[in-house]
This record gives structure tokens, C-alpha cells and sequence, in this order.
């Protein structure tokens, strides 16, 4: 059973709409939460927190509808917000233990578990600190921590990595793996950072204008469209249509002699359900076939490298195909300010970076 | 040689972070939760010492002088009461009963801006509202609390009074009369306090500093006195004018509470009942003003 349900949510903020008829199932372990800037991420999450009300549609969450069962929900939910700010003279300790007992637990009980979390966080040794004195890092593992002391059946991270450098980030993610894994807490992260959300998450869902345009687990997401990038040293064009005669959508680049061939043949769609084993067997085919071709045309074979689809990539091709419109900085339903142009570091649909 | 085993069995210190299977209250605890906290908070517990300040003023305006009173209560003795003369009982409470009144409107005026615009500077209220806190039952909460502050200050040093004065055997001439006396005393304090409160509240939510919400709120506590007295003393108008003035309302009350007559000085010719009118009117309008604020405080999420 999803520990998230939504069916056809839609809530608007005057003229805008923010989310249109949303449907979305999210189960255990680590999900993503995907969507350029006005996608409906944040107001999804007010919803699912019961912090404001839709104007059709249902929600449930751990099995109760947050809007009718608010403070019920946000008892087993842990949220840990984007902003930066939080009070200045508290200590960490007192910080986490305070809302370790609002979210039910007995005083002394808090205290015990605010520590344990700090512990946990990597703040041990800081934790009776103010938070006014600490360093962005170590702010946002206090946000963390206070989300997590009462351990919830259900956490949301809205972007967890912000303002962190790198060795911080890869901390931070190794963290958040942990509390999943090892603690066996469910997470939800909301992120722009998309390489983050696929080396953490098993499944994403990517929003766009306030709907669900893909959903689903990472590895099938990225793994449908995997391929195989071959360099060669003579004719690409002829290597391309030897290929997409047997089948292979082949793509070539005639300034750097690549094509680019999907492993799966033009038969099996993107939504094709392929078991491992297959995947295996056809990958394995794929690379017969391009040995074979180019053998057969005598050509230089000079690489032959297996590329996954990465999820940079997959948001870019949903740029491509207008599945995707890039927000701003305004919030929901706000149209988007980048002239069209699809996000930097997202890959063109040749697979170099921009 | 004997070597001494303690008799208590081993056990395994296993500490770290691990799934909570304790026990877990109601969400609605968290009311109590945040009221237990702001309490201490208010007064200053586990802050730094500027934050401690108004507090130790304010209970120096109380207890101090109550002590005082006790202590010449005591030494010079307690005029005698000829039969059928009130208890100086009232007549003391009376005159202590401006010290009160300072130590009360200090935190009243100062506290509920701090900490109200302090959780919203902060970013208290955000991880607030992330909690089964609503925003209704998070002003409710610091209401309670804040009321609880000052009605600690008032309710022990009005009840010091009447204790050492009915054992001086000058307080209420029987045990009926005491317990129509004691009741007053929380009544009294809270009507006391409650009115500041709301307009302290009404500033913490509008503003985002709280020593300007303090500001404010003592501006707006005394251009209405003084409004109100310049209005009734140069022109003859109706004493009900008085009205306009928080201070002048929530006093004349109290002193109903306490004396359990109207004050000749403040409101010689208005009812109590229109006295109490003129009182909730202010706190109705105050709270509406905070809980309608309020509406706004899940927007920064």
C-alpha cells in the first residue's frame, strides 16, 4: 500500500494554478521529488503536511487525509524545510529535544532521543551550540535532526543539500542513505539537484505544471534508455543505417564518427517491462550487432562504451519533447524566464553536456 | 581476598540513535507542550541573561513591595477595625495594587512581541507548524502562556497579603468573607492581565522586532490614557469616553474584581456591566486582529 495516495489534486492560488489534476502513488523507501522552480513541489508538500487545503481531489497519507487529519498526519510526518533561518539562540540540543516533544514525546524521552539524533547527524560534539554560531552545514543537520528525532514513518527533505559545499553534500546524501537503509525510515526528497535525488532515490516523480508527467523507479526510468556510443574511424552513416536496419534506432554524429544506438529495439517502447535477464540478452545482442556491422563494412572500430541515461538526461529529453516547462523563481503556475532553453548541465539530445 | 561483586545485574549501556518505540501522547499534547515551554521561555529559562531581565524587574515590582507590606505589616502592627468598618485588608490591597499593575503591564508589554515576532524572525514558527501544532492552537497555546506568566506574578503576592492579614487577624472577618475574597484574587489578576496580553499579542504578530512591538504597544497604552483623561477633563462629556483607553478599562475592572465596588476616581457614574463590555471589547478586537494574522503564518512554507 503507497504511504502517499493523490487522485486528481488540484489547488489554485487566485488565477494560478499550481497543481491540475494530480495523480501520484509514492511508496516506501527513497523517493525524488523532481520539477523545475513553480513545478507545485512545495505546494505538494504543504498539501501532503495538511498545511493548506485542496480545492478538489484526494490525498491520503499514512492512511489519513491531512487536510481533515492534520495535526494526526504531521505527528508521524518529519519535514525539514529549505530556508536557512532557524532561531539563533537556541542550542541545537534544545532545539531538537523541543520538537521531539511536540511531536509527542514525553520530556525526558526527547532529551535521550535529541542527543541520539545529534549523535547521528555527525553533531555530537556540537550539539549544545547555538544554531545562531553554526555553519550552513552543520544547519542543515540540525534540520534534519529536529525532522527526525521522533522518528517518523515518513520524512520529507526539501532540498537537503542547499548551500553546501561539496565534501558536505556527499556527507549529507550518505547520511539521509543511512537513515533509509539502516533506520528504515521513509523519505521523500524534494530537489533540483538531479544526479543527488538518482544516487539516493529508488524512485522519482517529476512534476510539471502542476501534473505528473513521469514517475517511477530509477533504475527503470534510466535503464529503458540506456545505450551504446560507438566511435569509428570510417563511414558513421553507413554503420548508422547497416543498424537501423536491423531494428536499432541509430542516431550518428557525422563530426565525431559516433552513433548512438539504444539497446532495446524500436519494438519494445519505453514503457516495455524487461526483466534483468533480458536486459542482459539484449544487450548482449545490441553489441553483436555492432561488431557484426562493422565488420561487414570493414570499417575502424575505435570504442565501443555503454551509456546509462542519467536523469539530467531524461529531464532534458522531456524538455525536448515539450513535456517540460522550465519555471522561475515565482512560485506556481508563474511562466517560465529562460527563453526556452533547456537547464545548464542538462545533456543535448547528442549526449554532450552544454 | 574477597573481592566485592556489586549485587545489581550487568547490563548493556546500548545507546544511539535507533526506531522509537516509546510511548507517544496525543497530538493535541503539543498544545500543552508549547505552553509548558513558552512559560519558561518568557521568564527567561535557559536564555541568555538580557532575555532574563524584564522578568527579574517586573517580579521586583511585585514581590519585593508585597514583602514590604508583609514585613510592616508585622513591625508597625495593623490599624484596628472598629465594628463594622471594612478590613484594611482591601484598603492594603489596594495600594499595593498599583505595584501590581506595574509588574504586570512590564510583561505584558514586552514578553508577547518578543516571543511571537522572535518565532516568526526566527523560523520557529515554520518548524511550528511542520508539528501537530495548527496555527490556532499555536496563539492559543502562547495566549495561555502568557497569562500563566502573569498571573504567577499576581496571584502569590495578592494571596501573601490576605494570608499574613487574616493571620494578623485584620483580614475578612469570617471564612465566607475570605473565600469571597479568594476567588478575586485569580479573577483579579487575569482581568488584569488579560488585556495587556491581547494587545501585546496584537503587536507581536504585526510586527517583526519585538522591542518595536513593545513600542507600540506602550505608545498605544498611553496616548489612549492620556487622550481619553485630556478629552474628559476639558470637555463635559460622557465618563465613557474612558473607553478608549486599554489602561483606564482594564484598571477600573480590576478594581471592580477587587473592591467590588466601581473606582469614584476612574468611573464614578458607569455601570459594571458596561465596564465589562468595554473591557472584552478591547480583547475580542485584539485576539480577532491575532488570529486573523495568524492566517498568514504557514504562506513562508
Amino acid at each position: 500500500m503507497p504511504i502517499v495516495e493523490c487522485r486528481s489534486v488540484v489547488k489554485r492560488y487566485g488565477g494560478n494554478t499550481a497543481l491540475s489534476g494530480l495523480d501520484v502513488d509514492i511508496h516506501g523507501g527513497v523517493t525524488g521529488l523532481l520539477g523545475a522552480n513553480g513545478a507545485g513541489k512545495t505546494t505538494l508538500i504543504t498539501l501532503l503536511l495538511g498545511l493548506r487545503s485542496r480545492d478538489s481531489g484526494s490525498i491520503s497519507v499514512l492512511g489519513s487525509d491531512p487536510s481533515t487529519a492534520g495535526p494526526a498526519v504531521r505527528q508521524r510526518l518529519g519535514y525539514a524545510f529549505e530556508q536557512r533561518e532557524l532561531p539563533p539562540d537556541f542550542t541545537a540540543f534544545d532545539l531538537v529535544a523541543h520538537m521531539a516533544a511536540l511531536h509527542g514525546l514525553p520530556a525526558k524521552l526527547a532529551r535521550g532521543r535529541a542527543s541520539d539524533t545529534l549523535w547521528e547527524v555527525g553533531l555530537g560534539e556540537e550539539r549544545f551550540r547555538p544554531t545562531g554560531t553554526m555553519s550552513t552545514g552543520q544547519l542543515q543537520r540540525v534540520k534534519l535532526a529536529q525532522a527526525t528525532a521522533h522518528h517518523p514513518e515518513l520524512l520529507i527533505l526539501d532540498e537537503p543539500t542547499d548551500g553546501l559545499d561539496p565534501l558536505q553534500r556527499v556527507d549529507m546524501l550518505a547520511l539521509i542513505k543511512s537513515l533509509a537503509e539502516q533506520h528504515g525510515i521513509n523519505i521523500l526528497v524534494s530537489s533540483h539537484h538531479l544526479a543527488e535525488v538518482e544516487r539516493i532515490c529508488q524512485t522519482v516523480v517529476i512534476i510539471n505544471e502542476g501534473r505528473v508527467v513521469r514517475s517511477g523507479a530509477v533504475d527503470k526510468l534510466t535503464g529503458q534508455n540506456a545505450y551504446y556510443l560507438v566511435e569509428v574511424g570510417g563511414e558513421a552513416k553507413q554503420l548508422a543505417s547497416s543498424l537501423a536496419g536491423l531494428g536499432y534506432d541509430a542516431e550518428f554524429s557525422p563530426d565525431e564518427l559516433m552513433v548512438r544506438v539504444p539497446l532495446l529495439p524500436k519494438s519494445a517502447g519505453e514503457t516495455a517491462v524487461v526483466k534483468s535477464q533480458d536486459e542482459r540478452h539484449l544487450e548482449v545482442k545490441c553489441a553483436d550487432a555492432i561488431r557484426d556491422a562493422v565488420a561487414s563494412q570493414e570499417i575502424e572500430l575505435r570504442s565501443l562504451v555503454r551509456e546509462q541515461q542519467t536523469l539530467e538526461r531524461l529531464f532534458a529529453d522531456e524538455y525536448s519533447a515539450g513535456n517540460l516547462a522550465l519555471g522561475s523563481q515565482g512560485g506556481a503556475g508563474k511562466p517560465p524566464d529562460r527563453g526556452g532553453k533547456p537547464p545548464s548541465g542538462a545533456r543535448t539530445s547528442k549526449g554532450r553536456r552544454r | 581476598m574477597t573481592i566485592h561483586i556489586p549485587d545489581s545485574a550487568p547490563r548493556i549501556h546500548d545507546q544511539g540513535f535507533r526506531p522509537y518505540d516509546g510511548p507517544i501522547r496525543r497530538p493535541s499534547s503539543a498544545t500543552w507542550t508549547l505552553c509548558r515551554y513558552t512559560i519558561g521561555r518568557s521568564v527567561g529559562r535557559r536564555r541568555k541573561f538580557r532575555f532574563k531581565l524584564v522578568p527579574i524587574f517586573a517580579a521586583l515590582f511585585v514581590f519585593v513591595v508585597v514583602a514590604g507590606y508583609v514585613i510592616f505589616a508585622f513591625v508597625s502592627g495593623v490599624p484596628s477595625v472598629a465594628p463594622g468598618e471594612e478590613s484594611p485588608y482591601f484598603e492594603y490591597v489596594r495600594d499595593f495594587y498599583r505595584w501590581a499593575v506595574i509588574g504586570v503591564a512590564l510583561l505584558s508589554v514586552s514578553i508577547p512581541p518578543q516571543v511571537l515576532s522572535g518565532d516568526r524572525r526566527g523560523g520557529l514558527l515554520n518548524l511550528y507548524m511542520t508539528t501537530p501544532l495548527s496555527r490556532s492552537k499555536y496563539v492559543s497555546a502562547q495566549g495561555i502562556a502568557f497569562l500563566s506568566v502573569t498571573a504567577m506574578l499576581a496571584v502569590p503576592a495578592f494571596l501573601l497579603l490576605l494570608v499574613v492579614y487574616s493571620l494578623l487577624g485584620k483580614g475578612p472577618g469570617d471564612i465566607a468573607d475570605f473565600l469571597n475574597f479568594l476567588w478575586r484574587i485569580p479573577v483579579g489578576s487575569l482581568t488584569l492581565a488579560l488585556l495587556p496580553v491581547a494587545l501585546g499579542m496584537a503587536f507581536g504578530v504585526m510586527v517583526r522586532r519585538g522591542s518595536l512591538g513593545a513600542v507600540y504597544n506602550i505608545a498605544l497604552l498611553w496616548i489612549t490614557f492620556g487622550v481619553a483623561r485630556t478629552i474628559r477633563t476639558t470637555n463635559d462629556i460622557s465618563d465613557s469616553i474612558f473607553f478608549m483607553s486599554p489602561i483606564d478599562t482594564a484598571l477600573s475592572l480590576t478594581r471592580v474584581v477587587f473592591g467590588g465596588r466601581n473606582s469614584p476616581e476612574l468611573l464614578p457614574y458607569v455601570p459594571n456591566a458596561v465596564i465589562v463590555l468595554g473591557y472584552l471589547a478591547w480583547v475580542v478586537a485584539a485576539m480577532v486582529y491575532v488570529f486573523w494574522r495568524s492566517r498568514k503564518f504557514t504562506e513562508s512554507l
